[in-house]
This record gives structure tokens, sequence and C-alpha cells, in this order.
């Protein structure tokens, strides 16, 4: 019986767009969430080296 | 136009370029998406699971765009020793592992449907970009564990170099072992791609692009950031 492309099953297609979506924002994500961290750090220690400063 | 504390310019009413940048980049790819999903028309042969073309495709050409990136860095390295390169090498190669890990998975989802099969070892495309793909893991791990010394930058440089031979042969493998991969669609000799799969391809290749470069911005700064906080560390004797 030939298949018709109405019978296809998109979960292929949605798993793929889900999945590229969440790799990309997730990892974005991860990195913005790095770099907050690295600037937090970066300004304590500012402050704490300008509060010892004579 | 403002710079504001943390060196971000802003366009004057608190929102920085950076965060525009980003606005601009998650509307396209809401646009990349509907043009695809909605817009494109459905394959004569593969029906729906075709789609899958405009997320597969934009991001191997990015991911060849990475490791070429890491390619020109290297070289630049390894003449200039400026560290700069370096950097650009080591966040190119991050890129290049991210957009082929989305490849290789998109194109596993692809293959599943239409060939019957997740994988495959005797087609050449999928082989050498498993290949592509561990060079760069390779490269990567050595960077992770070899710290940030001199010696570990020469030689992963040297790798970057070295392992960028596999790129042309994943390229031209679909020409030469001819299996399950089919040729590139949008550089047939033969026919012209049609406008209604070129838009799509096109806003996708676009919006994919913004994302990574976004991704490579926030990775530029991290590595500044972390530069300057062990840079004041060293200088006030701290940690």
């Amino acid at each position: 019986m030939e298949q018709s492309i109405t019978d296809f099953n998109p979960i292929y297609v949605y798993v793929v767009y889900a999945l590229t979506w969440v790799v990309l924002f997730g990892y974005l994500y991860y990195l913005a969430k790095k770099q907050k961290s690295i600037e937090t750090q970066l300004q304590d220690l500012k402050n704490i080296i300008d509060s010892t400063k004579p | 136009m403002n710079k504001s504390s943390d060196g971000e310019r802003s366009i004057g009413i608190g929102v920085n370029r950076f965060t525009i940048f980003g606005l601009v980049t998650f509307i396209l790819v809401l646009i990349a998406t509907y043009m695809s999903l909605v817009v494109a028309p459905l394959e004569a042969v593969q029906g729906v699971h075709q789609k899958i073309f405009y997320i597969h495709v934009p991001l191997a050409f990015i991911a060849y765009a990475s490791i070429t990136v890491v390619l020109i860095a290297s070289i630049a390295f390894l003449t200039t020793k400026n560290p700069k390169w370096d950097r650009l090498a080591r966040i190119s190669a991050e890129i290049g592992i991210l957009s082929t890990t989305i490849v290789l998975f998109s194109g596993s989802l692809w293959g599943r449907p239409v060939w019957g099969a997740w994988w495959s070892w005797s087609d050449a495309r999928l082989v050498t970009t498993l290949v592509m793909w561990l060079i760069y893991m390779g490269y990567l791990m050595l960077r992770s564990l070899g710290g940030s010394n001199n010696q570990t930058a020469k030689v992963s440089s040297i790798i970057g170099i070295l392992g960028f031979i596999n790129v042309p042969i994943t390229y031209f493998s679909v020409y030469l072992w001819t299996y399950l991969h089919p040729l590139p669609t949008l550089q047939s000799s033969t026919e012209r791609p049609e406008s209604s799969i070129l838009m799509p391809f096109l806003w996708s290749f676009l919006a994919y692009s913004a994302v990574i470069i976004l991704i490579g911005i926030v990775r530029i700064k991290i590595e500044k950031s972390s530069d300057e906080l062990e840079t004041l560390k060293k200088q006030n004797q701290i940690g």
C-alpha cells in the first residue's frame, strides 16, 4: 500500500526542534549564569581591594 | 550612547545593545521556525520529515565555519604567540562541538523515519562527521585537562590545524562514497532550489547564526572577566 505524506508522524520533527532549542538556549542560559557569577566575584574583589586602600 | 558600569554600551534607555541583540535573535528564531514548519512546503517523498533540513543544514554550515575559525586562529596563535588567537580558537571549537552535536542528533532523528535507521557505520558522511566531533572533543578535553599554560596552547593549536584535514573529507564524502546521505540539495548542479525552500533555509541560517554569535559574545565576555579576575587575584596575592 502506498504511503501518503499525511501518514507521516511528525514526532521526529518536533523532537529535533525542541532539542535544538533546549541545547542552544540552555547553553546560552548556562553561560549567562556563569558570566554573572564571575562578574559578581570580580565586583566583590574590587570592593575588597578598594576598602583596604589607605 | 552611554557606557554603563559593566562596560556595556547603552542606547540611553537603560537597555544595552547585547539585550537588544538577544531579543532580535529570539524573534529571528521564532520567524525561522514559522517559516520552516508552516510556510515551507511538504516535500513529496519525505513529507514532514524534510523540515528537519532547516535545522540540520544551517547548523552543519555553522559547524564547518566554526572549525575553519579554529584553523585560522590556531595558525595565527602559532605565528604571533598572541593569547587572543588561542582564546578565539578555544571558543570556536566549543561552538563547533555544539553545532556538530545538533547536526548529529538531528541527522539521526531524520534518518530513522526516512532511511529506517538511526545510524549507519557504512555511510561516510555520518562516520566522518562523528570523527570531526571526536577530534574537537579531544581538543577541548586536552584544553580542560592541560590547564592554561603555553605548552597546552601550542599542542592544542597543532591539533586544531591537523584536525581540520577531516573537514573537507567530511564535506566531499557524499560525492566520493555515496551510500545513505544524499547530495547537497542547495548546490545540486542539475536543478536550482525552489524559493519556497530557499527562503525558510535562509531565515533559519540567519537565526541560528545569530544564536551562535550571541553564544560567542557571552563566551568572550566570560574569558575577559575571568582574565581580569585572575590578574586582580595575582596582583593582590589572593587565592
